[in-house]
């Protein structure tokens, strides 16, 4: 299956503003975030050494905000979209 | 008014906007762009989810705090030094509330909304990221 994941600010630099990536039936959003980060030379900013989602990462999914310890307990469907986004500094 | 906007921000028309006879206090808070060695300050947006945001906050802020007004207007894209970035106004009955709101409604910007400032520098572009 197919899922989108769109990048802001500094995970847009890393990752680019919006990447198509395949996988296998019966990933979860922790998964389509690793996958994501293989991608560019900056892994260690989604994710740490055991490959779990780095806590400031924020993660919209199905217009909600999804904490990074559960990405793994949210399967994905395809077509599905993730939007990450990294710290906020506006005001 | 809650809104993103790309233009500067005039705040005297929302504190002029936001007079009401129950209200007996308007606070305003106007964030600009402080230099820290700086030449400009690019700030980029998710604007859908920042614009629900904010009308959450408002909503939020305007029930706790008991608010007559709220007004809340980010400004995003290049801005060069002193510039507006935020105004925020809320009309209040009384002081107390209006200083309280006006700061919550600030810290919650600054905690989740959204919004990220880049500085612009003469030997390069970097992120606000503190992890």
């Amino acid at each position: 299956m197919k899922v989108t994941i769109r990048c802001y600010a500094r995970f847009r630099d890393a990752f680019g503003e919006e990447q198509e990536i395949d996988l296998p039936p019966g990933s979860t959003v922790r998964d389509a975030v690793i996958t994501l980060a293989k991608t560019g030379p900056d892994a260690e900013l989604l994710v740490d050494d055991a490959q779990n989602i780095r806590s400031y990462v924020m993660i919209m999914y199905h217009d909600e905000r999804i904490s990074p310890i559960d990405a793994g307990l949210i399967t994905l469907a395809d077509g599905d979209l993730i939007i990450l986004f990294p710290p906020v500094s506006g005001g | 008014m809650i809104a993103i906007t790309h233009e500067p921000i005039d705040p005297f028309r929302f504190i002029e906007s936001a007079k009401r006879p129950e209200t007996g206090g308007i606070v305003t808070f106007i964030g600009t762009v402080r230099d820290d060695g700086i030449e400009a300050l690019e700030l980029d947006v998710c604007e859908e989810v920042a614009l629900s945001d904010l009308r959450k906050i408002a909503e939020q802020a305007s029930s706790d705090y008991h608010l007559n007004t709220v007004d809340i207007i980010h400004r995003v894209g290049r801005m060069q030094l002193t510039e507006t970035i935020v105004v925020i106004v809320v009309g209040a009955s009384h002081r107390q509330e209006g200083f309280a709101a006006c700061s919550w409604i600030l810290e919650q910007i600054k905690e989740f909304v959204p919004i990220w400032k880049k500085d612009i520098c003469k030997n390069g572009e970097s992120w606000h990221f503190t992890k």
